[in-house]
């Protein structure tokens, strides 16, 4: 029996998939509830948080009738091209691992499935798993253009006819791209030179929305700015472009009129010739691409014999166990794209920083003594939360991604508490490097005063501490060696009870130095010496979060060590 | 050199291994079947320290694995059926981490990681990432690394899994051999023929408890067969009656 070209054998071949969902969802512990409790939490948040943003954007402009029209046409058309960009980026990536790369295709490949079925079924899901965040985000976006739109219900009616096929073509594209890369070259290089331009792209679009300064847009002041941010994308409006023909539909439908027939029609035909191109290619180009995925030469961007060098010589030093694993961990990351390639994210993260207090007023150091060293002090805790941001995806993940060759580690002498400690000391000093460059740097920007610049370099000092014990010793009491890909382990609820950890101890730790801080900028405003009872206080103040770090340091790894030693493999 | 006291290993109501009790002494290549969910790979896992055991007691070497435990691991060469390993690093990178984490000074066992690559024919691959490696090329530099530190004991899942008949010719003279030089293997196989071969004394578990444990003489009389082969006695021990109805099946 051969399964036929037919929506059934589509619907037969994605029963596993959506089976799976269902019984992990009837199988869901505490955990996994929690967890997704906290993203739905997170998810909302952030929806009103861009709903909320819009919303006023769209206001502001509606407020000036001669460029509202204009504005809003632009606005729509950055919304669009930025939809179909980032869904074109992420397809390409998403589609490698749903269409070639998926363990089960072994399976179904040596089955008598029609490779256009099998396409077909892959490329279903390869949208639903690349879409769903870009959809989600474009809820909270189309419900603000509703929200101010003549006529919602047409405006949303424009939404649900013009969206879904900028999704289709923006996926099936994608699709086709990663096919014909998949027949040219072998997986791993194809996979490598994909995670690495999607990294830079994410960078790119990053640095792209930041450099504009959006928050130019909530100053009620120029209208110039809004105009400026916009046409400052240069999104291309041609009018062979998919984004342009869902922007004049939406355009129409936000105004109250009559949807455009022309567009539509393209934009439904399109999608559909896309999907039938697609799978027709699929019987000469999805085979040879599927074979070409088996081989295993090795990848081009892992090897850099002179890095390795350096690392044997700089590791020379150390103590043979710590050495091993210093080694091992440092060649595992500089060799995983996947790894590496988030150090990219990494620095743009710390650009972005840094460029935020950059671009502060002029005059901001010329403001009141107690404004600036509260920035500050504040910015010690927006330093230390971004530490933890960059600790949960990759201290916390340190043990985790021993993944199933830790049966090595538990089988050898070596002792749980040693290997902890291994992770802790590699972790420490980048980390320290990164907390004290964002500290320092951006009290330069904010003009703070020495004491403040010199008390927020120890306190981050002893919070990496504090940040890197807590991950190590998390990641340990909540490991996950079984997982596909490094992000999954920093997304696990422990990686969340991490952030929250880590947060509330950032939290006590400024609740704690607030105290003398307030105390002796109080008395250097007021240009008199310390009274030996604030002194007293102050010198508690700082003794408690001195212990709070060390316990912050010693109970975790405890902890992890004792969940290490307790567990089976 | 493996001593096994009363074991027992429970998960929730289900009794994976129980009371299982037996020694391997120095020179003894024990062979350890059973079937499918028998309880082997439970023991196996116990016995390297990756399960711990509900109760009862492991000694390897002398050293009691629950109270010394980096001792007895030291003493201890794991090979299990999956060879997971660090997908990223050469065999020769694999070696030394290996080489590393067991406490040695890597420069001074150069020589010994070299002839170890070379008797599983892998010294020409040596600087190939492990990611491009097969799966018997996998097993083969697992092996090799258990052997790096010289160990006394060897604890073996599955040898002959994914391994060409050359592969597999080499194993059984590395563990006959390392026998002879005074070593304890303890061995789990499917493949009887192995067992057959190469084991001094065979254990045979069913459902968690050991049901018969000698030589080949020694379980033929147990089992009451006429029959030469080992085969034949592990499916009187363990059950095989259900073969007979497959052909009607197929």
């Amino acid at each position: 029996m051969t399964l036929e070209f037919t929506p059934a054998s589509i619907a037969a071949l994605l029963a596993p998939y959506f089976r799976g969902i269902r019984n992990q969802q009837r199988n869901a512990g505490r955990g996994e509830l929690l967890r997704a409790l906290l993203f739905a939490s997170v998810g909302l948040l952030f929806a009103l948080f861009v709903f909320a943003g819009f919303y006023r954007v769209l206001l502001y402009i509606g407020q000036f009738d001669e460029f509202t029209a204009p504005l809003t046409h632009r606005v729509l058309d950055t919304v669009s091209a930025f939809v179909l960009t980032v869904l074109l980026a992420s397809t390409i990536v998403t589609a490698l691992a749903t269409q070639y790369l998926s363990d089960d295709l072994s399976l179904l490949m040596s089955s008598p499935v029609p490779l256009p079925a099998l396409y077909g079924a892959r490329l279903i899901l390869t949208l639903l798993q690349s879409s769903w965040m870009v959809v989600l985000f474009s809820v909270p976006v189309y419900a603000a253009f509703a929200a101010t739109a003549a006529s919602p219900s047409v405006f949303l009616a424009a939404v649900a006819l013009a969206f879904p096929p900028l999704v289709l073509i923006a996926t099936c594209i994608g699709s086709m791209v990663t096919s014909a890369l998949m027949a040219a070259f072998p997986a791993r290089r194809v996979k490598e030179m994909l995670l690495l331009l999607s990294a830079l792209f994410v960078v790119l679009l990053v640095f792209l929305i930041r450099v504009q300064q959006p928050e130019k847009l909530l100053n009620p002041r120029s209208i110039y700015d809004v105009t400026e941010f916009f046409s400052s994308f240069s999104t291309p409006s041609s009018p062979f472009l998919p984004s342009a023909w869902t922007t004049s539909v939406l355009v129409a439908g936000r105004n109250g009129e009559a949807l455009p027939a022309m567009p539509l029609l393209l934009l439904w035909s399109t999608s559909a010739a896309l999907v039938v191109i697609g799978c027709w290619m699929a019987r000469w180009l999805y085979g040879i691409g599927y074979s070409r995925a088996q081989e295993s030469r090795p990848a081009r961007l892992s090897s850099l014999p002179l890095v390795d060098r350096i690392l044997e010589t700089v590791s020379r030093p150390f103590e043979p166990r710590f050495r091993s694993l210093l080694l091992k961990d440092l060649r595992t990351f500089l060799r995983d794209t996947t790894q590496w390639s988030q150090l990219l994210l990494l620095v743009a993260l710390v650009v972005v920083y840094l460029y935020n207090f950059s671009v502060l007023p002029a005059n901001f150091t010329f403001a009141t003594f107690y404004l600036q060293n509260l920035f500050s002090f504040l910015n010690l805790g927006l330093a230390g939360f971004v530490l933890a941001a960059v600790a949960v995806r990759f201290v916390f993940t340190s043990v985790s991604s021993e993944g199933r060759a830790f049966w090595i580690i538990r089988s050898s002498p070596l002792t749980m508490e040693k290997l902890l400690w291994s992770k802790f000391w590699t972790a420490l000093p980048p980390l320290l490097l990164l907390s004290q460059v964002l500290t320092i740097v951006s009290n330069q920007f904010l003009g703070a005063t020495l004491f403040m610049t010199v008390l927020s370099s120890i306190t981050i000092l002893f919070v990496t501490f504090g940040i890197v014990g807590l991950g190590v010793g998390m990641g340990a009491a909540f490991p996950k060696f079984k997982f596909e890909n490094v992000t999954q382990i920093a997304g696990s609820s422990g990686g969340l009870l991490y952030m929250i950890a880590a947060s509330s101890f950032i939290a006590a730790v400024l609740f704690l130095e607030s105290i003398p801080v307030y105390l002796i900028l109080s008395a250097d405003f007021r240009g008199v010496p310390l009274t030996s009872r604030a002194l007293a206080a102050s010198i508690l103040s700082l003794g408690l979060v001195l212990v709070l770090n060390l316990f912050t340091v010693a109970l975790p790894m405890r902890w992890g060590r004792r969940k290490l030693d307790a567990m089976e493999i | 050199m493996i001593r096994l006291e009363a074991l027992t290993k429970r998960y929730g109501a289900h009794e994976a291994v129980r009371n299982l009790s037996l020694h391997v002494p120095a020179g003894e290549l024990f062979g350890f079947l059973g079937p499918n969910g028998a309880g082997k790979t439970t023991t196996i896992k116990m016995i390297a320290g990756l399960l711990r055991p509900t109760s009862g007691r492991i000694e390897i070497a002398g050293h009691d694995l629950a109270s010394h435990p980096v001792e007895a691991k030291g003493a201890l060469g794991f090979i299990p059926d999956r060879p997971f390993l660090y997908e990223k690093l050469s065999a020769l990178e694999f070696m030394r981490f290996v080489a590393g984490i067991y406490g040695f000074d890597v420069g001074a066992l150069n020589g010994r990681i070299d002839e170890l690559l070379t008797l599983v024919e892998l010294h020409q691959v040596r600087s190939q990432l492990i990611e491009s490696f097969s799966h018997g090329m996998k097993q083969r530099l697992v092996m090799a690394s258990a052997f790096l530190h010289q160990p006394k004991v060897m604890v073996v899942d599955e040898p002959m899994v994914g391994l060409d008949p050359r592969g597999a010719r080499l194993i059984k003279q590395v563990f006959r051999d390392y026998c002879d030089s005074g070593h304890s293997v303890f061995v789990s196989t499917h493949t009887l023929e192995v067992a057959q071969e190469l084991c001094d004394r065979i254990g045979i578990i069913l459902r968690g408890e050991l049901v018969a444990i000698g030589t080949m003489d020694e379980l033929k009389a147990k089992a009451e067969t006429k029959g030469q082969d080992l085969e034949e006695i592990f499916l009187k021990l363990t059950g095989g009656e259900g073969f007979k109805e497959s052909e009607a099946v197929l």
